[in-house]
């Protein structure tokens, strides 16, 4: 088999993971470093103090030798966080706007780059934790609105979307299924009352 | 000015590179998302493969350059350092295009019949690559003769058909009706559903809708899959 058929239409969380690293971010070198042209992207030319983006694996690579800092992303701090929390509660129909790859990108810098963090990284796992549990309630009470045909659900990130994603497509393609049979057995019953009307 | 226009041109070429990146990327969700096999991304792929193989050319030479000098102390733990991030790059290009080509093998095999049609009627289709048309035909022999010779050739005639001869169709179609998670990338995109209802999409939302509504878009890049 050239790919599991569980990843077919189906993203591993590591894959996800994957993607998010090669989301940018701002670091703060300690040291110089030439610039590198690599195929994706290029790293400027590093000077301590002064602060360049680059992918966060490049950004992780450098951290873990000791060479730069990681300065956090504007969003991953406790009051904003908070606001987002409160926004969650007071629309209970409608997902805050957070990162494309939020989850991703708060866990790795939490768990390979804490201490670059402006809060306690135990304060910023809750409010994540409990952000993601709010937000998981919200897609789990939208399931009973699953239909056979379309649905929106904007403000969700891609790690929420793959972990929903095999019970929604699974339940919406049945419904979709079973809608189909109907409609070809009303065209059938129409077509047959035709034939009797002859 | 002559610098500014080398400035110029080097931002361009790296602005490129970066979208060659995210092209990428999404040519290998698209493929991964899509119930059907997508037109192979022949330009795309070739860039790609070509700057591989150079940047691994590139490394090749910058390790021998570090083994003749190893004694000299010209190589610090920086140039190591370097050479670990471009070879970590190589390799994380290496996997998307990896897992573009095995996600379009999959397809080729579980649909073999039903693309040999398609290309046997339109010969000068972009769907597949070279390398992709020679293994779908050779598959397609392989199997054929698997089944005729383990199997086929004992039961009636009229059931032993592999295609749509004995008047009920054999062939294993992708079903493009099937429900994706899409991504809007441009605004102003309506799609008309079943019993006259209209559904707006707005850029940046997220929806799923089905397949077959939202390919073309899919094909000019408005939409993306998910």
């Amino acid at each position: 088999m050239s790919i599991p058929s569980h990843l077919h239409q189906n993203l591993m969380p590591s894959e996800v993971n994957f993607l998010a690293e090669n989301e940018m971010i701002q670091i703060l070198p300690r040291y110089s470093m030439k610039s590198i042209q690599l195929i994706g992207t290029k790293i400027p030319n590093l000077r301590a103090l002064r602060r360049e983006k680059v992918p966060i694996w490049v950004a992780l690579i450098l951290k873990s030798q000791g060479k730069c800092n990681i300065v956090p992303p504007k969003w991953l701090e406790l009051g904003y966080l908070k606001e987002k929390y409160d926004e969650e509660i007071k629309n209970p129909f409608k997902f805050s706007d957070l990162p494309w790859h939020w989850i991703e990108i708060s866990k790795m810098l939490l768990s390979k780059a804490a201490d670059d963090l402006s809060d306690p990284s135990h304060q910023l796992r809750s409010i994540i934790q409990d952000l993601k549990e709010i937000r998981l309630v919200k897609s789990k009470k939208g399931f009973t609105e699953l239909n056979e045909s379309n649905i929106a659900l904007t403000g969700l990130s891609l790690l929420e979307i793959n972990e929903i994603r095999p019970f929604v497509l699974g339940v919406m393609n049945k419904l979709r299924e079973i809608h189909e049979t109907i409609d070809r057995e009303g065209e059938e019953e129409g077509e047959e009352e035709d034939d009797d009307m002859d | 000015m002559e610098v500014d226009d080398i400035l110029r041109d080097f931002e361009k070429s790296t602005q490129k590179d970066q979208d060659l990146y995210k092209s990428l990327t999404t040519a290998m969700l698209n493929e991964r998302m899509a119930p059907e096999l997508l037109p192979y991304q022949q330009s795309l792929l070739e860039d790609v493969l070509s700057k591989i193989s150079s940047q691994q050319q590139f490394l090749l030479d910058s390790h021998e350059y570090g083994d003749i000098n190893i004694d000299s102390g010209i190589i610090t733990s920086d140039f190591k350092l370097q050479l670990m991030i471009i070879e970590t790059d190589i390799e994380r290009l290496n996997y998307l295009v990896r897992s573009y080509l095995r996600v379009r093998l999959s397809k080729i095999d579980k649909f073999s019949i039903h693309y040999i049609d398609m290309i046997s009627t339109n010969r000068d289709s972009k769907l597949l690559s070279f390398e992709e048309q020679s293994y779908i035909s050779r598959h397609f022999k392989l199997m054929t003769d698997l089944y005729n010779g383990s199997f086929l050739k004992k039961v009636p005639q009229d059931l032993a058909y592999l295609d749509t001869d004995s008047g009920i169709s054999m062939i294993v179609k992708p079903e493009i009706d099937q429900l994706v998670f899409i991504k809007v990338n441009k605004g102003d995109i309506v799609l008309e559903l079943e019993d006259d209802d209209e559904l707006e999409l707005i850029p940046g939302g997220i929806y799923i809708v089905k397949y077959s509504l939202v390919r073309r878009y899919v094909d000019i890049g408005d939409i993306e899959l998910i």
